[in-house]
């Protein structure tokens, strides 16, 4: 498969996930407020959470839409997946004893163990777009 | 733009999906809505506490996303129809407690 082809599919995927997410917060505001207030984090940084969350997956899946910005948006989107990543690994190994989700639409479905491999996906995901840009930025510095 | 084309695919796929997926709140067994406040070992809605949510939230909604339920045990939340303001509070509230397990 061509490296274009592959970034393309990648990013098509990380933005259904960033924009879906981030609009279905949204539209459930009230809820998605609620569940971030029952988590296991201070209040404080909830409260910023809450506030912040759903615009930095909204600007996650714009940097991705767009040639120019779109290896920011894989770093964006990196950086996320690990928290998001990190914070559900800790729940699966009941850190925090039983914590709610508070992920957007069907997502919060999922159960915490295959929300792991979910997050998993993307993780691996956004690791492989970003060795694909800078292998591909490699080649084009060697041509010039 | 021609380049961009599966990406506004996917914000469109998004967008659909998400508008599809969110919750009808349409049909409530209960409508009104409430100030939740986490009542302590003391059976006292403790100083300096905030409403949950810090808006009002119906009882149905609070029962989902709090971490208490309609049980018979101690009060874990209290749901007033306005902020409360004085505490410590051993207010009632205006709706049945959520209770903890």
């Amino acid at each position: 498969m061509k490296s274009k082809t592959a970034l393309d599919i990648i990013s098509f995927l990380l933005i259904l996930l960033f924009i879906y997410t981030a609009v279905s917060k949204l539209i459930d505001f009230n809820q998605f407020k609620g569940q971030m207030y029952n988590q296991t984090l201070p209040r404080a940084v909830a409260k910023l959470l809450i506030w912040t969350l759903p615009e930095i997956e909204i600007l996650t899946g714009l940097l991705l839409l767009f040639e120019k910005t779109k290896p920011y948006g894989f770093y964006l989107s990196l950086i996320l997946m690990i928290l998001f990543t990190g914070y559900i690994i800790l729940v699966v190994l009941n850190y925090f004893g039983r914590v709610p989700c508070s992920c957007g639409g069907v997502i919060k479905y999922l159960g915490w163990k295959l929300h792991l491999i979910f997050n998993l996906f993307f993780l691996l995901l956004s690791i492989l777009a970003i060795f694909i840009t800078n292998r591909e930025r490699g080649l084009v510095g060697k041509e010039k | 733009m021609k380049k961009q084309i599966f990406g506004f695919l996917a914000v469109v796929i998004a967008l659909g999906a998400s508008a599809f997926t969110a919750p009808r709140h349409a049909v409530k067994h209960q409508t009104a809505v409430y100030y939740w406040y986490k009542v302590n070992a003391a059976n006292q809605i403790p100083s300096g506490s905030e409403a949950y949510s810090g808006d009002q939230v119906t009882p149905d909604d609070a029962e989902t996303m709090l971490p208490c339920v309609s049980g018979t045990h101690l009060d874990c939340v209290r749901g007033f129809t306005n902020q409360i303001t004085t505490f410590p509070s051993s207010a009632p509230g205006d709706t049945p407690a959520l209770k903890k397990n």
